[in-house]
């Protein structure tokens, strides 16, 4: 009898060893698990796209549980409507789970709202499935969300731990820094680069029936938001005390027999644009009066603008003869 | 003594051997979280499982010098762990050129134990390239591609802004250093990861600007990065 029992104990003892052992390989860790944060920083909002499959599955009625550290905190007022759920589809939350539509509540565990219960009514997670939770702005089924959580108060490593139905469970951890972002400054200086490229203009000699003309070619680049200006300034053809007319400031047509002087000019590349009376294609002006005059500019950063500039004079039968010359300064002010 | 009262006590020693195989080991240097005895352990797999086993495992020990730590012959039972830190918080590239590429470091440093490892990703607040603070979106240094688009290195007069990173932990993308990348506020862009367990990692971002005769002027062009590290447990 006392052989009995002694075996009898062994017995019960190695069964218990047995039961034991195999209660713990029923539990399984979830797998692949992320969690990716939209940012890092101490004592910030952020949200949270948290991914892991689960073994063993979730059955109806049962809970996925997901708590932060207790230096997390949920926002006030966060609620199901920041979360998403994904497994193999969109699942439907609520307050509360009802029928296909799963519960999301935010609850306290040991912080303030840093533990997040989704309970299911008839919807499972399959074994193996992955599930992917959001938590935070970017959960867009259904109402957007509006609240996040705020990362531990310190920097460091926090474990975050995720029950998956009545088998599975696991934790991983969160980075969270002093400082996640690096603000990069830089300047880009005022650049205005002006010249001019053909600076001789020969009209030869004048003539009473036919035009004479020659060009000249400017150009000017500039970075800034307001662009630049070009004037003219400078005095009609002169020779001693004759001088040959200037058009004005209104342009007009080259006429044999007439004395004038003055020039056109046209833009190419760039964003530069030519100044009324200068920009007709065809006609000429050189308002002496409003010297030094606007020729040309832009409105803003222009990449180079090259201006040729076409010089025309014409002579009368009573034009005094003579060396005829003048020398026009042109100056690219930057709208800094 | 009996056959069935040594067979008792062997089952007993089992069981309080059990225990005291995961007792603790600390002193004021170190800790062993674990300690036992081995005679074979190992990862075992399948389709739809992974453990990680050990069985009577032998006495063993940290053994440390000035030069190493060592862990031997038994599992550590630890917390997930996974750390990131920056080196600084701005980088100024400062006046920018015509003649010159603009450059600026910063080093990420990532620690954790991940099985999986590790990867950092990182965005911008500003939707291309560096913009002018004080008008948003009407002058920026242009991106220098599209981001995760890898491409050459810009050369010096090139309008560009991006990022080149280094590291044994690199993405791949850059082709140890050879290729830049560039951020916006939409997509997350790969900085570097790993696919295991690992102490201190550094990863080097270098920012890198260049301009033309027409990038607009402004004393305030500005971007800030955000550097995300997610484990892979």
């Amino acid at each position: 009898m006392k052989k009995l029992s002694i075996i009898l104990l062994i017995n019960i003892l190695v069964l218990m060893c047995l039961f034991y052992n195999f209660n713990l390989a029923m539990a399984a860790s979830i797998t692949s698990v992320t969690d990716v944060l939209s940012r890092s920083k101490a004592s910030t909002l952020s949200n949270h796209t948290i991914t892991f499959t689960s073994p063993t599955g979730v059955a109806a009625g049962e809970t996925i549980v997901i708590t932060f550290p207790t230096d997390f905190t949920g926002q006030v007022s966060i609620d199901y409507t920041d979360v998403d759920m994904y497994a193999a589809t969109e699942r439907t939350l609520a307050a509360a789970p009802d029928v296909a539509t799963w519960g999301a509540v935010f609850s306290d565990s040991g912080g303030t709202r840093n533990r997040l219960t989704l309970t299911s009514g008839t919807g499972t997670v399959a074994a193996g499935g992955v599930v992917v939770i959001e938590i935070g702005t970017h959960a867009s089924s259904g109402v957007t969300g509006d609240k996040q959580i705020t990362n531990a108060t310190a920097a460091g490593s926090f474990v975050v731990t995720v029950v998956a139905g009545s088998a599975d469970s696991g934790s991983y951890a969160l980075a969270i820094a002093t400082e996640d972002q690096v603000t990069i400054s830089s300047t880009v200086d005022p650049y205005l680069e002006f010249a001019v490229t053909d600076a001789t203009v020969a009209l030869g000699t004048l003539s009473r029936t036919a035009i004479k003309t020659d060009t000249a070619t400017i150009t000017a680049i500039t970075n800034s938001a307001s662009g630049y200006n070009i004037t003219v300034n400078g005095a009609t053809l002169t020779s001693g005390v004759n001088t040959i007319t200037a058009i004005g400031g209104t342009h007009a047509a080259s006429a044999t027999s007439t004395e004038q002087f003055g020039f056109r000019v046209a833009a190419t590349g760039g964003s530069g644009i030519v100044s009324d009376p200068y920009n007709d294609v065809a006609e000429y002006a050189f308002d002496t009066g409003s010297l030094p005059d606007i020729v040309a500019s832009s409105a803003g950063v222009s990449d180079t603008t090259t201006y040729t500039l076409t010089y025309m004079a014409n002579i009368s039968n009573l034009t005094k003869p003579g060396s005829y010359t003048t020398t026009h300064t042109f100056i690219c002010t930057g709208n800094f | 003594m009996t056959n069935y009262l040594k067979l008792f006590l062997i089952v007993l020693f089992g069981l309080f051997s059990n225990s005291q195989a995961f007792a603790a080991m600390d002193s004021s240097h170190y800790s062993v979280p674990k300690d036992v005895i081995n005679e074979a352990s190992g990862v075992s797999s399948s389709v739809n499982y992974k453990i990680t086993h050990n069985l009577s495992e032998s006495p063993v020990g940290v053994s440390s010098s000035t030069n190493y730590k060592i862990n031997a012959g038994f599992f550590i039972d630890e917390n997930p762990i996974l750390t990131l830190s920056i080196s600084t918080n701005s980088v100024n590239l400062g006046t920018l050129r015509l003649d010159t590429v603009s450059t600026g470091n910063i080093t990420l440093t990532i620690s954790t134990n991940a099985q999986n490892g590790y990867a950092v990703q990182a965005y911008d607040n500003t939707s291309s390239g560096i913009e002018n603070g004080f008008v948003s979106g009407l002058a920026r240094v242009a991106d220098a591609t599209t981001p995760n688009i890898y491409v050459a290195l810009p050369s010096a007069g090139t309008e560009h802004y991006g990022i080149v990173v280094t590291g044994t932990h690199a993405a791949s993308g850059y082709a140890s250093g050879t290729k830049i990348n560039s951020l916006d506020d939409t997509t997350l862009v790969d900085i570097g990861s790993y696919t295991g367990f690992i102490a201190e990692d550094t990863l080097t971002v270098q920012y890198r600007a260049s301009i033309t005769a027409i990038t607009p002027a402004s004393s305030n062009y500005q971007t800030t990065s955000t550097f995300i590290a997610t484990g892979n447990f």
